[in-house]
């Protein structure tokens, strides 16, 4: 398996999400979808499986950056429909992560396995049920960008039923610092937002889920230029045989974003952003 | 003599293949997910819901922040 950078960064850092998986069940309409909205460009890795070679994984790229990858539902020894999007968590020591994991009540799908050049995978759920990758990379993690591209991985966010449990589970899993915003509400009504840091840089975000009938699960958000151009993307979304799950809308801190699942019932957020984002270099 | 050794050529030829299966191959540890959580379990209960709009809820205080 290929790493998840096209040069060794020899650089861990943990606690950021540093990869994401789309398992999909129809990969074909999948890579028109996103190709179409956001440009992405897909590399079909052959990949040794038994005395064969199969193609069952894609690399996915933005602007010529490797982004993500893509599973091949269908190849799956699965009955369950588990198509969606898994962020993958940087960790120092796979091992003792895992060991976390089990501790704390979580879930443990696949315990640590080797994928030669990408290092070290294991798949797993929090306690509330969230599913997620933890990896511990072999030549290093993709270093943190001045700038997100537009079409590319703004952020990444926890919905959940507890955010204090769900902070003082993955706070053991990566040495993260909570930060809590307030934010004002249209309505005048405030609301908490939680950050999770590490050194001094936000990773990730954690909130109380905010729809209805559906479980715990990890949120990526894809970024847009503009409210036009978000409300263009999310007009062409049924016509590539996606589904809108919550229409544009305003956010209270300005911005505006949008909830899409692609035709395989992936969902994904999309997200206003303009200018650089603040980071703090490692 | 000459079957059995043949036989045993192709049962060692098969045994290496299956070897090889489980190297590098990122969609075996997905394979262990057996159950829909999150998005595929609420895609699966809400198929063929037509167009529009299709949970209830606001993610006006979620997404990246400064």
């Amino acid at each position: 398996m290929p790493s998840v950078t096209d040069e060794p960064t020899n650089s861990t850092i943990e606690g950021k999400i540093i990869w994401h998986d789309l398992l999909s069940d129809t990969p074909a309409e999948s890579k028109i979808f996103y190709n179409e909205l956001f440009g992405w460009q897909f590399e079909d890795v052959a990949l040794k499986t038994g005395l064969f070679q199969s193609i069952n994984y894609t690399l996915i790229r933005h602007n010529g950056k490797l982004i993500g990858g893509m599973v091949d539902q269908t190849h799956l020894e699965t009955k369950e429909d588990i198509s969606q999007w898994v962020v993958l968590l940087s960790v120092k020591d796979i091992d003792a992560a895992v060991a976390s994991f089990t501790a704390q009540n979580g879930t443990v799908f696949a315990p640590p396995t080797d994928l030669a050049d990408r290092g070290k995978i294991a798949i797993v759920a929090d306690p509330q049920g969230a599913l997620l990758g933890l990896l511990q990379t072999k030549d290093g993690d993709p270093l943190d960008e001045q700038e997100v591209d537009v079409g590319g991985f703004l952020w990444n966010e926890l919905w959940t039923r507890d955010v204090s449990e769900a902070t003082k589970f993955y706070s053991r899993i990566a040495q993260y610092d909570a930060e809590d915003r307030i934010i004002n509400k249209a309505d005048n009504s405030k609301q908490n937002y939680r950050l999770l840091k590490t050194n001094n840089t936000p990773r990730a975000g954690i909130l109380t889920n905010p729809v209805e009938d559906l479980s715990p699960t990890w949120v990526s958000y894809i970024r847009v230029k503009n409210a036009e151009s978000l409300d263009a993307i999310v007009a062409r979304v049924e016509e590539l045989g996606g589904a809108i799950l919550l229409a544009p809308q305003d956010r209270a801190i300005g911005g505006r974003v949008a909830l899409i699942a692609g035709p395989s019932g992936a969902g994904i957020a999309l997200q206003t952003w303009s200018g650089k984002p603040k980071l703090t270099k490692q | 003599m000459l079957i059995i050794s043949k036989l045993l050529k192709v049962v060692v030829f098969i045994l290496i293949g299956f070897g090889l299966c489980s190297c590098n191959n990122n969609s075996n540890v997905y394979a262990s997910v057996g159950v829909s959580t999150g998005f595929s379990s609420y895609h699966h209960g809400h198929r063929g819901h037509g167009s529009g709009p299709r949970m209830r809820g606001s993610i006006s205080v979620g997404g990246r922040i400064r």
